[in-house]
């Protein structure tokens, strides 16, 4: 399991956990499908690496790096 | 009364499909948040009125931002109202959350699945007959089946039947059964986002990224302020001054005072076509930024350079205002309303009018041009980038004193889309209209004072705009004099210049050539602006302050009466009153560097110092507590 900000670009990870977020942002994900059980793959990064490309259920979102930071993942297969 | 509620998640066509149903023209955006208070509007069918109530955008009716409680509460506050819930064909599975919300509820509920035909990925009949609601495949950007869905509406009014909602959705659907439902309707494997995913690896790729972002920009400068710009404003310039022409042969042969006359004529038209003048511009301006909007790039713009303007204190959405301020502070004034949070709204304004504005082109090319003739474009680029480097202290700086909430940057990435160009259109014919009617009015209140000052001497009697250093503007200025006096701009009239160039800055170069006496020729005005014997001249050091002095003082009128419009009275008078302080602090500093060496040695020994100091400070710092990995180390 490793964080969501360390993972590898165009690999698929499937959410674990959630940790440690404000519950206004805790509920930002969950309404954009950022919740466990969901899968989730980077696809870029900015520059300064602030902020990373995600796709969930195939639409992109880009998040704060801090908050990647908090969301735990691990490695998936494709279905 | 038949009332309509439009509900759905953010950036999923509601004010779109708004407008489709009642014919208005409430600015929709390929962008979230755009919608943050209910609009309502009446529409006719089958000789039925319908009152449509457009909602801001909810992910849940629990949900915690503004908007979502704003929305919620009109939900619990109008039950008996009927719900058009629009989601979003190519995401249903998100939007669907919110459905099972509404219904769940005891809501009567029409789904409008919007971008259906865009690619067909779900049995809708199906998911009917499972949910037990009506829906309806719409496309609100091209008008498609609003009619059907309007049919639709005007049944259950017709019918006054209570929704059968099933039991199973009242009790036990949850996201994991919804997960399986749309699994056993799915009739198609197509990914609806392929074509955004292939064009994101180009435009967001990392070394491709920058160039197109700067093509672009460079495209938009170029069709806006560039030959086609300038065409394109010759044109209505020439409209205009026809009409002008139209109405002050008409005031002439009025029969009314010379005083009233020159009123109308130099007053009150002249400062109508003042106002009308900066339309085209607008309009091409903001027909260019709704258009990247609608195709879905300003999203993808502001998550690359989110990481770089964090640093000075902006985000990535504040880069496009930014940009635009090259051209015209006023619109960029008006292109940050795309920024949410209401500080780091104010921070960009803040900025923007240190950035050079097309309008001070003019001014830098006429100055430059005296002393540094073979130099004025490398002195004129110098400019630019001294503007660019003030900014950045600027923002350091207001992010210290205008501090927000550290934004947590979750930003959707819309689906790529043809440009709508009526959508775009409507868009920007409601910035320019809004434009016209509560900026026009201010410039047009602030000509009139203006025209008193340069028409009546200070005994209050009529003189013309012939006697015109009888005026009392030439009165002012004079005695404003010593003041610029002490940063090395001695003389009347360079004052008058500068007090013309807060009407709009474009005038700078106009009040030289009317105080020297010279109409019609640039090489006449450049003679006579270097003579000694002329009202107004200037010195290789006074030309040098005054352009830094014209780049940095107040913005023009238009863009105060646009901060005022955007953001408050307080914040346009502190623009005006700060800039003047700050460009007066600047040249003061330039002034006595370039008059006195033993100044200048001062001065560079102090910044080294400074500089010095902070690294030593920060070192100390990083060696006693943290090993750099505090969050202000991190930051710098």
């Amino acid at each position: 399991m490793k964080c969501l900000a360390d993972c590898k670009k165009n690999k698929i990870y499937k959410i674990v956990k959630i940790e440690n977020l404000d519950e206004s942002v805790f509920n930002m994900l969950k309404n954009i499908l950022i919740i466990p059980g969901e899968k989730i793959e980077v696809t870029n990064s900015n520059f300064c690496k602030q902020s990373i490309l995600v796709k969930v259920s195939n639409v992109s979102y880009g998040i704060d790096i801090k908050i990647a930071k908090q969301i735990f993942v691990e490695e998936a297969n494709y279905e | 009364m038949n009332n309509i509620t439009l509900v759905g998640n953010p950036n999923t066509g509601k004010t779109t499909l708004f407008n489709s149903l009642t014919n208005s023209r409430e600015k929709a955006s390929n962008w979230h948040g755009v919608t943050v208070k209910e609009k309502e509007k009446l529409y006719k069918y089958k000789n039925e009125e319908f009152n449509v109530v457009d909602l801001p955008g909810m992910y849940s009716l629990n949900g915690r931002s503004n908007e979502e409680k704003i929305a919620a509460e009109y939900l619990n506050k109008h039950k008996e109202d009927l719900v058009v819930n629009i989601c979003d064909a190519n995401n249903l599975k998100r939007n669907l959350i919110l459905t099972l919300e509404l219904l769940k509820k005891g809501l009567t509920v029409i789904l409008a699945v919007n971008m259906a035909n865009e690619t067909k990925l779900y049995n809708y009949e199906k998911l009917s007959k499972i949910l037990n609601i009506r829906i309806v495949e719409i496309d609100a950007r091209k008008n498609k089946s609003v009619n059907t869905l309007k049919d639709e509406i005007y049944k259950i009014y017709q019918n006054k039947k209570p929704q059968n909602t099933l039991n199973l959705v009242k009790n036990q659907l949850n996201y994991d059964d919804l997960c399986k439902i749309l699994n056993s309707i799915k009739i198609n494997n197509v990914n609806p986002y392929l074509k955004t995913n292939k064009i994101d690896r180009i435009l967001l790729n990392k070394f491709l990224f920058i160039p197109i972002f700067l093509c672009i920009t460079f495209l938009i400068f170029y069709l806006t302020f560039g030959p086609f710009g300038e065409l394109f404003l010759s044109v209505f310039e020439w409209f205009f001054n026809k009409i002008f022409e139209f109405l002050r042969k008409i005031i002439l042969c009025l029969n009314i005072s010379n005083i009233v006359q020159d009123f109308l004529i130099n007053g009150v038209l002249l400062s109508i076509l003042t106002v009308l003048n900066f339309v085209p511009q607008i309009i091409l301006l903001m027909f260019f930024v709704n258009f990247l909007e609608d195709i879905g790039y300003m999203s993808r713009v502001a998550f690359m350079f989110d990481g770089l303007l964090k640093r000075i204190g902006l985000t990535g959405k504040s880069l496009f205002s930014l940009m635009m301020g090259f051209g015209c502070t006023t619109t960029a004034v008006l292109t940050t309303r795309n920024l949410e949070n209401k500080n780091l709204r104010k921070r960009t304004v803040l900025v923007l009018p240190f950035i050079s504005c097309s309008a001070k082109l003019p001014v830098f090319l006429v100055i430059a041009s005296l002393f540094f003739d073979s130099y004025k474009y490398l002195f004129v680029f110098a400019l630019y980038l001294f503007s660019i480097l003030i900014s950045i202290v600027m923002s350091i700086i207001y992010n210290h004193i205008i501090k927000s909430k550290e934004e947590n940057f979750i930003l959707e990435m819309p689906k790529y889309r043809l440009p709508n160009l009526k959508k775009i259109f409507i868009d920007t014919s409601s910035v320019i209209i809004e434009f016209l009617v509560k900026i026009g009015t201010t410039i047009l209140f602030f000509s009139v004072i203006l025209w008193f000052l340069q028409n009546f001497s200070p005994s209050f009697s009529f003189i013309g705009s012939s006697n015109f250093s009888d005026s009392i503007l030439y009165f002012l200025s004079n005695k404003l004099s010593f003041l610029f006096g002490f940063i090395g701009l001695s003389g009347a009239g360079i004052v008058v210049a500068i007090l013309l160039g807060i009407v709009a800055k474009e005038m700078v170069v106009v009040g030289l050539a009317m105080i020297n006496g010279v109409s019609g020729s640039l090489e006449l005005l450049s003679t006579s602006l270097i003579l000694p014997t002329s009202v107004c001249y200037f010195t290789p050091i006074s030309s040098i302050i005054f352009l830094v002095f014209i780049l940095l003082y107040s913005p023009c009128m238009s863009a105060l009466s646009m901060i005022k419009n955007e953001l408050g009275t307080k914040i346009a008078l502190y623009v005006f009153f700060s800039q003047f302080a700050i460009a007066f602090l600047i040249c003061w500093l330039l002034y006595h560097s370039l008059t006195s060496i033993n100044f200048l040695i001062f001065m560079l020994a102090f910044i080294v110092l400074d500089i010095l100091f902070s690294f030593m400070l920060k070192f100390r710092h990083k060696k006693k507590h943290c090993l750099g990995n505090c969050d202000a180390c991190k930051r710098i």
